[in-house]
């Protein structure tokens, strides 16, 4: 944890107090196996006719079932864009 | 190595050529970090707006969905975001917990994140929301993460590179400096050895080198004329003062063995004191050129009118062409000002008028002239004399020297020398011509600028009455 931000000058002297001690580091939950499934829901739940976006959520789910979590994600995030783009959820 | 001028110079261009690349370096370093930054930022703050917008709109499910939207679709997989509720619970966001550290609105925090399993760096911004809700919106930054590094990587490689050129540099420099040094060094010993004749050698490239051996060769010329000068007048006056000091001699060794009466040995003192005067006068003038030479007299300056100085002059040496048989015509400005030493400017005018009456024929006419053209103002003296012959005028000013037509007159061959001294002294030169017939000299100095245009009589020369010498003039 830190409670500075470092400057580039800092950096690169690394002299900062910023790395003075190991910070505690926060984990993400967007590149998980269970953010994965909803991702992938998410898609299927549009029931989109689109190739490229039924390509796109099976390569994702094959990817996050083979434990490829990130490329899974990248592959299902882009088929929300696509979605997005075609089809945009009305707010 | 450590007295040498040349590596001390090396090392100065090194020092200075390495620290002024690494400055440019480090400013582009910099530069593009602090662009990095701004990004980022700009990036948290658009987004945040964004945010802030929805939950302005539609309360927290709109916040809420557009945060799920964002980050279904953040292809670059860098977004992070976080909302609690006024509990201080989590309820939307990729963040597992609220990162304690970041307490303060408005301020960016930088967080270590842990992105499926890799450690990596974000900056973050904590927004306040109404009721009690708390956003955080942030970057992952692990891509300017590694482009700092590269960019730091770069330079310190880059000073090495840098290192390595200002240390060619500095060898180049350090060769130029000893090769030009080498020349000089080579010069000064060959003349410390007694060879005046030799001279640095020029490159051509009109360079400072070039200008500074100029100097050096103008100095060597310099010092070789005036070790010529004075072996010259080392031998002329051995010469020259050998024949008065013996003719003095023998006047009293005949006044002492044959004078009959007190008045014969009387008379043979007087004429060998009177020898002997023109000794003293000959030591007297060349002490008096040593002096205007030293130019110590250049302190003493001050505006002359030359105008009047000259009518004067014309006076005095008028009525003494008178006897002679000649005229003199005077044609100078009513004032005409230069800056010098008026009693030196005299001795070199009555010099030359001195010269011209000695060696005009009978009936003849000398005309002093003055006149100011451009920034010189020149003082002329014209005779129709025998003239000096071109061959002759450039040796006439050093002292001593008699031309051939010269020899069977009176004199020690220093008057013009004298006045090539004043000229010199006032930063001018004295030119001889030929005035067809006769001899023309010309003192030409520089005039003083503030003076305006002179008045040139229109009514023509006036000629000068009468008077005496001033002063005894050489040539």
């Amino acid at each position: 944890m830190t409670m500075c931000r470092a400057t580039p000058l800092l950096m690169l002297l690394a002299a900062s107090p910023c790395f003075a001690a190991d910070p505690p580091s926060f984990a993400l939950t967007s590149d998980t196996a269970p953010y994965c499934a909803q991702l992938a829901k998410q898609v299927a739940d549009r029931h989109s006719t689109s190739l490229d976006v039924q390509r796109l959520l099976a390569e994702g789910r094959d990817m996050c079932d083979r434990g490829q979590v990130r490329g899974g994600i990248r592959r299902l995030r882009r088929a929300l864009v696509m979605l997005h783009h075609r089809e945009p959820v009305a707010q | 190595m450590i007295r040498s001028a040349g590596l001390r110079f090396a090392v100065i261009f090194g020092i200075v050529f390495a620290l002024s690349a690494l400055a440019l370096v480090f400013f582009l370093w910099l530069s593009t970090a602090n662009l990095l930054d701004r990004q980022v930022e700009a990036a948290i703050n658009a987004d945040a707006q964004g945010l802030v917008e929805r939950w302005s709109e539609g309360g927290i499910p709109a916040l809420l969905l557009t945060i799920q939207e964002r980050l279904g679709e953040n292809v670059d997989d860098d977004a992070i975001y976080e909302v609690t509720d006024p509990a201080q619970q989590w309820v939307a966001g990729n963040l597992g917990s609220w990162p304690a550290s970041v307490l303060n609105p408005g301020v960016f925090y930088e967080l270590q994140v842990t992105r499926a399993g890799a450690k990596s760096l974000a900056d973050v911004r904590r927004y306040d929301l109404p009721g009690g809700f708390r956003l955080l919106v942030g970057r992952d930054v692990r891509g300017r993460v590694e482009l700092r590094r590269l960019l730091t990587n770069a330079l310190f490689s880059s000073m090495l590179v840098i290192a390595a050129l200002g240390a060619a540099g500095a060898f180049v420099i350090r060769k130029l400096f000893r090769r030009m040094v080498a020349e000089v060094s080579a010069t000064a010993d060959a003349i410390a050895g007694g060879d005046l004749t030799p001279r640095v050698r020029r490159s051509g490239r009109g360079d400072e080198f070039d200008r500074l051996a100029e100097s050096i060769n103008t100095m060597l010329e310099r010092i070789a004329k005036l070790m010529d000068g004075v072996r010259q007048v080392s031998n002329a006056i051995a010469h020259d003062l050998r024949t008065p000091i013996t003719r003095a001699r023998a006047r009293l060794e005949d006044a002492v063995l044959h004078a009959g009466s007190e008045s014969e040995l009387r008379t043979g003192v007087e004429r060998a004191v009177a020898d002997l005067d023109n000794v003293t006068a000959v030591f007297h003038a060349l002490m008096r050129i040593a002096e205007i030479e030293v130019g110590a007299r250049r302190s003493a300056f001050a505006e002359v009118d030359l105008g009047p100085m000259l009518a004067d002059l014309a006076e005095l040496y008028g009525a003494v062409a008178e006897e002679h048989g000649l005229a003199l015509r005077l044609a100078v400005p009513d004032t005409l000002s230069i800056l010098g030493d008026r009693d030196m400017l005299q001795q070199a005018v009555a010099n030359l008028l001195d010269n011209a009456i000695k060696f005009s024929p009978d009936g003849g006419v000398i005309r002093l002239q003055a006149s100011r053209a451009d920034r010189q103002v020149r003082i002329s003296v014209a005779d129709e004399g025998p003239g000096i012959p071109e061959a002759d005028r450039p040796r006439a000013t050093e002292r001593f020297f008699r031309g051939e037509t010269a020899r069977s007159t009176p004199g020690s061959g220093l008057g013009l020398a004298l006045v090539q001294a004043v000229a010199m002294l006032h930063e001018g030169n004295l030119l001889l011509e030929d005035a067809r017939p006769g001899l023309l000299a010309t003192i030409a100095v520089p005039a003083m600028l503030h003076v305006g245009h002179m008045n040139v009589p229109s009514s023509g020369p006036h000629v000068a009455e009468s008077g005496t010498v001033a002063s005894p003039a050489y040539r």
